[in-house]
């Protein structure tokens, strides 16, 4: 799938804007954003439940070729997609076995198998013994889980999730999150949009990051962070939280080489007992660095470098690079 | 978390014009279910108006009135509240028709599956179905007292009741194109029902006293006098009525068209219908969903 210039405008507000993007098969596209940014939007585009004001959308047909999606072409272009945008509300009277098997029904799923299809689906994501319960009677999050298998449950080689996990409890958000991985390794191409910077970084292979409108970052997380050339790394020790500062000054001096290019310092987060030290984000680097603080006699409990702070920091330097723009 | 493999399906391969009978079908069976329970209040509701009409009759039966002279005549007595009853069916099955996916963003699940178009046509053959069903009751109690009565059914009611049949698709189009520009079903439902029973009633009202004499052919509820009147066809369905006493050499007249004829019905409804139902699809075809990003 491609967007190509694609712009967006409501009345004189530029809610995306001339965005350039491309989807791979099979790969997971995360798409981060903060509220507002223009992610719904996008997805919505690619839906043609918004027409882009300007900029053209093209997904790839039967034949394999990448075919502009207009009026015309979304019934048979959108056909092998699964959608699942913002938070539907579903029939509340209605079970999820008579929703899905309409949508199965309506992509031209075999009507022979909809009804062991629906059963499946509603299987991965634990909800059999809900399936014939009116939906009106389900939590939000259940509601969410149906609406990610609605997009599935005709079986597309793309799946669209606009904010899956939104509104999920912890244990809901790794089953999606596990589910979307399952997706994955039957070979679906996803595109997930998400504020949800740790689910984004736990499951994407791309990460886009959209702000106001515009895209200011797309790649692999660990080629963003070489772009951004910023890694944390979280070092704890064992000896007692009160003397841990007294050490920051030989931490500080062995990092120094490693820095690069960057001006930031080590932190040292006093409730936590956690000390975050900047460096390169080359990974001989901190292999070295590990040796070094070793080689000092620090009693270390744990030294890791977290994707999901990375990912944190690294969209508050694209978004604020951004902010200054405008 | 199931561990079970999917397995994959082939892609079947259909013609264009098989697939949308296919999805409108598949919408159809789906409105079934979704307005099982209005139907049941619709014939319920049926069931009610023509319990209230049997109450009526007896009541005035026991202070000595007298029964309609003919079957005709009797089953037409039943029809006073038929046109009331024809907007609330209208009202109850497509009020929500087009209106409902903004309101409750089901659009975002279901345009990406299917086109508007299908999904409206799907939508409203049903629920037409399903309306067609409450009034078939109505008239299935009318049918069943007359023939009690009289031991016969005349065949006015039949002609009736295709009238009543034909009148509610020209509702149905009038709510669905309220349905389309509303942003909630309350709205769209209670504005059609006030259009439909005040608004055109009062500006027809009007009309009379201004010496207008042309036929009310754009007021749609002047269609609805065919059903009553299909039983006695009046010879002159125009009226110049006198308002005031009589002696009075000053005294105002007043027009009033009684029902359009068969042919003047069936022309203007089907146009209503047609021009109502384009409208307000390609309102829903141009509507996009909620435009927050």
């Amino acid at each position: 799938m491609e967007f190509k210039n694609v712009t967006k405008n409501f009345g004189s507000f530029t809610a995306v804007s001339d965005l350039n993007l491309k989807i791979y098969r099979g790969e997971i596209l995360g798409y981060l954003g903060e509220n507002g940014a223009g992610k719904s939007t996008t997805m919505k585009m690619m839906a043609n439940l918004l027409r882009p004001t300007k900029g053209q959308i093209y997904i790839r047909d039967n034949a394999g070729e990448l075919e502009q999606l207009t009026s015309r072409s979304k019934d048979r272009l959108l056909n092998n997609i699964g959608f699942l945008i913002e938070n539907p509300a579903f029939y509340g009277d209605m079970s999820p076995r008579a929703i899905l098997k309409y949508f199965g029904e309506l992509k031209g799923y075999p009507r022979d198998r909809i009804n062991d299809r629906v059963e499946e689906v509603v299987e991965m994501i634990g909800m059999t013994k809900w399936i014939d319960v009116k939906i009106k009677n389900f939590s939000k999050g259940m509601r969410q889980k149906i609406g990610v298998v609605s997009a599935i449950v005709h079986n597309p080689d793309i799946v669209v999730l606009d904010e899956p996990q939104t509104g999920l409890d912890p244990s809901a958000r790794l089953l999606v999150r596990e589910f979307i991985m399952q997706l994955k390794d039957m070979g679906k191409t996803i595109f997930l949009s998400s504020h949800l910077l740790y689910e984004i970084s736990e499951i994407a292979d791309r990460i886009a990051i959209i702000s106001h409108g515009k895209l200011v970052a797309i790649d692999t997380l660990e080629n963003l962070e070489a772009l951004g050339k910023l890694s944390v790394i979280h070092l704890e020790l064992s000896t007692p939280i009160e003397e841990v500062p007294t050490f920051i000054p030989s931490i500080v001096k062995t990092i120094q080489p490693y820095l690069g290019e960057q001006r930031k310092t080590v932190v040292f987060d006093n409730k936590t007992g956690v000390i975050k030290i900047p460096f390169d984000g080359n990974p001989e680097h901190q292999s070295m660095i590990l040796k070094e603080l070793i080689r000092q006699g620090l009693d270390i409990l744990e030294f890791s470098v977290p994707k999901a702070g990375l990912l944190e920091d690294l969209y508050i330097e694209f978004v604020n690079k951004r902010q200054e723009e405008l | 978390m199931s561990d079970k493999n999917i397995i994959l399906e082939p892609k079947k391969f259909e013609g264009r014009f098989y697939k949308a009978l296919r999805q409108i079908w598949n919408t159809m069976k789906f409105e079934w279910q979704r307005k099982w329970s209005s139907l049941l209040a619709m014939i319920g509701t049926a069931i009610l108006i023509f319990v209230l009409n049997l109450v009526i009759e007896v009541l005035q039966l026991n202070r000595g009135g007298e029964l309609a002279a003919t079957a005709s005549e009797y089953a037409q007595s039943y029809m006073g509240f038929i046109s009331l009853f024809i907007y609330i069916i209208g009202c109850t099955f497509v009020g929500s028709i087009i209106v409902e996916d903004f309101e409750k963003s089901t659009g975002n699940l279901l345009f990406p599956k299917i086109t508007k178009e299908r999904l409206l046509i799907g939508r409203f053959t049903a629920r037409y179905i399903y309306g067609f069903l409450a009034l078939l009751t109505y008239y299935t109690g009318v049918t069943i007292i007359t023939f009690i009565r009289f031991s016969v059914i005349p065949v006015n009611l039949y002609a009736s009741f295709l009238w009543a049949a034909y009148y509610l698709l020209a509702v149905y189009a009038f709510v669905a194109l309220f349905s389309s520009f509303f942003k909630r079903t309350a709205g769209s439902v209670i504005v059609s029902l006030l259009s439909l029973l005040i608004v055109f009633t009062m500006v027809q009202s009007i009309l009379q006293f201004t010496g207008i004499t042309i036929e009310p052919l754009l007021f749609l509820t002047y269609y609805s006098n065919i059903i009553t009147y299909t039983f006695n066809m009046p010879e002159e369905r125009f009226q110049e009525l006198p308002f005031g006493p009589p002696s009075n050499p000053d005294a105002q007249t007043f027009y009033r068209w009684i029902t359009p004829n068969e042919l003047g019905a069936g022309i203007g409804l089907m146009v209503y219908t047609v021009v109502l139902l384009i409208a307000a699809y390609i309102i829903y075809e141009f509507r996009q969903s909620k435009g927050n990003m």
